[in-house]
């Protein structure tokens, strides 16, 4: 079982990222940079690293440590998130790292976290109910103008 | 509790104030002792203490939401943010809060680590990390590391996106 | 026994973010974050506001720092600060209007779903309607009393401490008890008759 979700994860995570970083002539298709890293030993990963600036090496470990300590459903679920965001186009991408980042800048502190259910509910909608339930009276009082049309937008652009 | 106001019955004293302390349990053993034989021959009181205590298993039945995960992370970003004027404290502030590193800002990790990403495929061009091939049985590119940046921080997106509970789930 | 020994960890941990520890801030932080959450959280019954107001509790006793003396136990001296904020909040009348729905729509089902039981539909609603007629019945109490309540019932304090909290003598706080516990057997005691 585990083995089949790896492979199947480094399929999926293998094939999406493959164009753009698989090298002519390189023999078989590697897993993913991602996903060699965490297979490494920590002295491995230490060589491996050696050479990057520290701040960039310090977010880089303090994220795949993050990733260690959660649990493996979590760590299952992340991954199929990720599996299915790498394998929109890249403007889609680049649309929802962008429409990510002016949630985190412009949604008020005090909401995001509403901000945030109420886009997990929203992604699992389609677009009528999503309309819907966008213009009932409780979304409304909630949330202004702005926020429920990035909100739509957002989960619009969810990965599936 | 003596009684020496002629009745021992706290209800017809206007004595409430013990019943709620006998029910909330801190009463001492001696006063409750007492007051539990009065309690049980007075229908006053009786009820008074059914009653109460069916208010305190209501109260009881009142279930929490789960505190979200990076409220820490959030709290120590703000006092590092008040800090940076004053900056005696920052760095063990920014230690604190490097620890949980889920607090990081966006609006500063994210043009932090775009900045750098720019910079590194600027460099990548001549001179990848400026350093010499590690001689390891594993090696990762440069670009391939980028490429697991890139990753790692795509799926910090996603997981920001999802309500914060969704962390506590195994 | 318990009492004395925390009064001494955290006024002394208090002590030391005074003279700029992060780790006791951080230490002091895991130990009340819960408490004090779910206190505001019960006050205004909206998980999200509750928060940031929490983090407004936290960041006074992180600015207040410099002038902290050990004079009352620490839960106290928080607890005051909650219920300020709290109070300040509630007359300022900024939570009209954000109390969580209690049928709702769905955007904070997540949070509250019970995983460890599968009640039938019958029962959940019934639990659901009771949690709902507490949560009403506790909100319709003027603010003060609600405060003292729940630092009665919830974080076990005694008058004495409710009365530093909330800046009152204890026989008010007798009274502010007296007559919410009054208000809240009228209101609910069938509870527990049902079901
Ligand atoms: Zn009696």
């Amino acid at each position: 079982m585990r083995l089949l979700r790896r492979v199947l994860l480094l399929w999926t995570l293998g094939g999406a990222a493959w164009g753009l970083w698989a090298q002519p002539g390189e023999p078989a298709r590697r897993p993913h940079p991602l996903e060699q890293l965490r297979r490494m030993a920590p002295e491995e990963r230490e060589r491996v690293l050696q050479n990057m600036p520290p701040e960039r090496r310090q977010m880089l470990e303090e994220r795949l440590e993050r990733w260690e300590r959660m649990a493996p459903r979590r760590k299952q679920h992340l991954d199929g998130r990720l599996s299915s965001f790498q394998q929109m186009k890249p403007e889609q991408q680049q649309a929802l790292r962008r429409l990510a980042r002016r949630f985190q800048e412009t949604m008020p502190e005090g909401k995001r976290l509403e901000g945030r259910r109420a886009l997990t509910m929203l992604q699992g909608l389609d677009p009528e109910a999503r309309k819907r339930v966008l213009g009932s009276a409780r979304m409304r009082e909630r949330f202004s103008e702005q926020e429920r049309e990035l909100l739509r937008e957002m989960a619009e652009n969810m990965p599936d | 509790m003596k009684s020496t106001k002629g009745s021992a019955c706290p209800v017809e004293r206007g004595e409430e104030e013990i019943l709620l302390r006998y029910c909330a349990g801190t009463l001492a053993a001696e006063g409750a002792a007492q007051l539990e034989g009065h309690v049980t021959s007075c229908s006053r009181c009786r009820m008074w203490v059914q009653e109460q205590q069916m208010v305190w298993r209501a109260l009881e039945s009142w279930e929490l939401e789960p505190v979200t995960a990076d409220f820490d992370a959030a709290l120590l970003a703000r006092i590092a943010r008040e800090k940076e004027a004053r900056p005696g404290w920052r760095g063990w502030w920014e230690r604190a809060v490097g620890a949980w590193s889920g607090g990081l800002e966006w609006r500063v990790a994210v043009p932090a680590a775009a900045l750098a990403l720019l910079l590194a495929a600027g460099l990548a061009v001549t001179n990848p990390f400026r350093g010499e091939p590690v001689e390891t049985a594993v090696r990762l590119e440069a670009r391939e590391i980028e490429q697991a940046e890139r990753a790692l921080e795509d799926l910090e997106m996603l997981r920001q996106l999802e309500p914060p509970e969704e962390d506590k789930k195994l | 026994m318990m009492a004395v020994a925390t009064f001494e960890h955290d006024a002394e941990l208090m002590l030391r973010v005074r003279d700029g520890d992060a780790q006791s801030f951080s230490l002091l932080l895991a130990k009340h974050r819960g408490p004090v959450i779910h206190f505001l959280y019960r006050m205004i019954q909206n998980q999200a506001v509750a928060e940031e107001l929490a983090q407004e509790v936290f960041l006074r006793v992180y600015r207040s720092r410099a002038s902290y003396e050990p004079t009352a136990k620490f839960t106290t001296w928080l607890f005051r600060i909650a219920s300020h904020v709290a109070l300040n909040h509630i007359r300022d009348g900024k939570h009209e209007r954000h109390q969580e729905s209690l049928d709702g729509e769905g955007t904070e089902g997540i949070g509250r779903q019970v995983a460890s039981r599968a009640p039938t539909v019958e029962q959940e609603m019934v639990r659901e309607s009771r949690l709902a007629e507490v949560r009403r019945t506790v909100e319709s109490l003027p603010a003060k009393q609600r405060a003292a309540v729940l630092m009665h019932k919830y974080q076990e304090m005694d008058y004495a401490q409710i009365a530093a909290a909330l800046e009152c003598s204890e026989s008010a706080v007798k009274s502010l008890l007296f007559r919410a516990y009054e208000t809240l057997r009228a209101k609910l005691a069938h509870l527990a008759g049902r079901g």
